[in-house]
């Protein structure tokens, strides 16, 4: 850490007696891409705007780039001319999209002509210099996704707070928002996003950090799934791989986030037949040593061919925490067959909604 | 029935000659009308978005008065601008008893509180994104606050609509502080009362109509802006 663009210490937000959001500690390296996931109301969007200076935090302290926010109205000012947040559902002002883009441009001074300029190079970077004079509020949801996008990186910010700049975002386009979003360090512009789709974070970020219930931890969790809780059978079962359905005990359904303890994973050489409804055949693909205990990595949801290398992980990665004795008693092996087995209870569901 | 019929064909007659006494009482009607919704407008509407947005002690107190003064019966402001008005009164010096002036005055009083409280609802009502949106694009306050107005723009428009509603019918001020001088200070409602009283029944429902057609003329204007403004 030698130059960072957002530091957070102890910053906590209640709304009333609810807590939304506790963060220990928090930092974005200027010039990266950082990637917070989370399920819907883990406070992603309040983080977002606490450090956008929208929105005062409860108690904690925010830096940007080394500067406290909330020490003047004047210095609040400078800095939030620095930082441009993109709601997840962008405002679309009631004007034209050329506009809506030219909006901060127009606010930092610049003359109409320059601005209106300016504007129509951004929209043609995100793919809409034909919709220039639309109606913005008109626009579909991926549209104006798009044009929020370029009313932000108009007026170059040091920082853009991107709030899930993937949703509603159509397949056709995803490619160039992720291009332009990859293409923001190198113009000068520090990226924080939140997304709630895992891949999403680890295709586009260089650091992923989790919020989940509004606490955060600086790296994803092992055991981390995200996906659809859809009904298999008449039970509720989660996707994470071709073949591989996680069995859920939970009455909600939908996008939601699946964490599983690794302490509650075990490892089992036979097909399991036990009360355990989830079990996962798949090879060892990482053996790590913590203390008196063992980190395996299963990597599932690979078709049957045996691996080129034994190393790495091509499907889906189920993580053990077992005790070395146990690991020892084993004698487990690299690229070793084996099943990751855990009972239903001990899976955690985050977001989804009641059907 | 077959008197009521003639009053209202005197009425049409009078109407359709374009009497002059009908038309200067509703020149100056519409003139105090929108002079006093133009002020009332003009410090209400900021004074409603600052509230409507401000978050400090006091704001539901605020809120209340504000809501309790729309209740204010158009008589009681007569009265208390006409002691403050009249020569020995407070503001006696300024001899603007018996004016047009007076009586815009007055309508201002009346309708300030509503146009303040309807553009706080406004205020209130305006999708909290566009604050949020204006202010990370760099806004300072002067732009947000524009920025609102103009996004909230239709409910904005019903304000002053609901403003020059209300002062565009009352009598009481008119009557207490013009003083329904002929030709001076003469609106159409003052008109109404005083022809009607006379005895001069289709004067009055003469006066009543155009009352009611520019009224009604001056709503569909605003409903066309309204429209426009919020597509």
């Amino acid at each position: 850490m030698t130059n960072p663009a957002v530091e957070v210490r102890g910053l906590a937000k209640d709304y009333g007696p609810r807590r939304v959001l506790d963060v220990d500690r928090f930092t974005v390296e200027a010039g990266s891409i950082s990637a917070v996931v989370g399920p819907n109301g883990s406070g992603k969007t309040t983080l977002l705007g606490i450090l956008a200076t929208l929105e005062p935090p409860t108690s904690g302290e925010v830096l940007l780039w080394g500067e406290p926010v909330g020490r003047s109205r004047a210095a609040d000012r400078r800095l939030r001319r620095r930082v441009v947040m993109v709601h997840e559902r962008p405002w679309m002002f009631h004007t034209t999209v050329l506009g809506n883009v030219a909006y901060g441009l127009a606010s930092r001074g610049v003359g109409r002509r320059e601005a209106r300029r300016r504007a129509a190079e951004a929209l043609e970077r995100v793919g809409l210099a034909h919709a220039a004079g639309w109606f913005a509020p008109a626009l579909s949801a991926g549209e104006a996704r798009r044009t929020a996008l370029a009313r932000a990186l108009a007026v170059e910010p040091d920082l853009a707070l991107l709030d899930e700049p993937l949703a509603d975002v159509d397949a056709q386009h995803r490619a160039g928002v992720e291009r332009i979003i990859r293409e923001l360090p190198a113009r000068g512009t520090t990226v924080l996003l939140t997304t709630h789709r895992l891949e999403t974070a680890y295709r586009l970020a260089d650091r992923c950090a989790s919020l989940i219930g509004g606490s955060l931890r600086d790296t994803l969790p092992d055991n981390h799934f995200s996906g659809t809780i859809a009904e298999y059978d008449g039970e509720p079962v989660m996707a994470i791989a071709p073949g591989c359905r996680l069995h859920l005990a939970t009455p909600l359904r939908g996008p939601a986030h699946v964490v599983i303890d690794p302490r509650t994973v075990l490892l089992s050489r036979e097909p399991a037949h036990t009360s355990a409804r989830n079990s996962f055949a798949g090879r060892i693909a990482v053996l790590a040593a913590e203390g008196d205990r063992v980190r395996v990595t299963v990597d599932v949801g690979v078709p049957a061919s045996p691996p080129a290398s034994p190393r790495g992980v091509r499907g889906v990665p189920i993580v053990a925490l077992i005790t070395d004795r146990s690991f020892r008693e084993m004698n487990l092996q690299l690229g070793e067959l084996i099943s990751a087995v855990f009972k239903t209870v001990a899976l955690e569901v985050y977001g989804g909604k009641p059907p | 029935m077959r008197w009521t019929l003639e009053q209202l064909a005197e009425a049409l007659r009078l109407l359709g000659s374009l009497d002059r006494q009908v038309l200067s009482a509703l020149a100056l009607s519409l003139g105090v009308a929108t002079l006093s919704t133009t002020f009332a407008t003009a410090a209400g509407v900021p004074i409603g978005i600052a509230v409507g947005l401000g978050r400090f002690r006091g704001k539901r107190i605020l809120t209340t008065v504000l809501h309790a003064l729309l209740a204010l019966p158009t008589v009681l402001i007569g009265l208390v601008l006409y002691t403050a008005l009249s020569s020995r009164g407070l503001l006696g010096s300024w001899r603007l008893l018996y004016t047009p002036a007076a009586i815009v005055l007055g309508q201002f009083v009346l309708a300030l509180p509503l146009v303040t409280a309807l553009a706080l609802a406004a205020a209130e009502g305006v999708d909290p994104r566009v604050r949020l949106t204006a202010l990370t694009l760099g806004a300072g306050r002067w732009r947000v606050a524009r920025t609102i107005l103009a996004e909230g723009r239709g409910a904005f428009l019903a304000a002053v609509v609901a403003g020059f509603g209300r002062v565009f019918g009352e009598v009481g001020i008119s009557m207490m502080l013009g003083g329904n001088i002929r030709g001076y200070t003469r609106t159409v409602t003052t008109a109404i009362a005083l022809e009607t009283a006379k005895g001069e029944v289709p004067l009055g429902i003469a006066l009543g109509l155009a009352l009611m057609i520019v009224a009604l003329a001056v709503n569909l204007l605003f409903l066309h802006l309204r429209r426009r403004a919020t597509p």
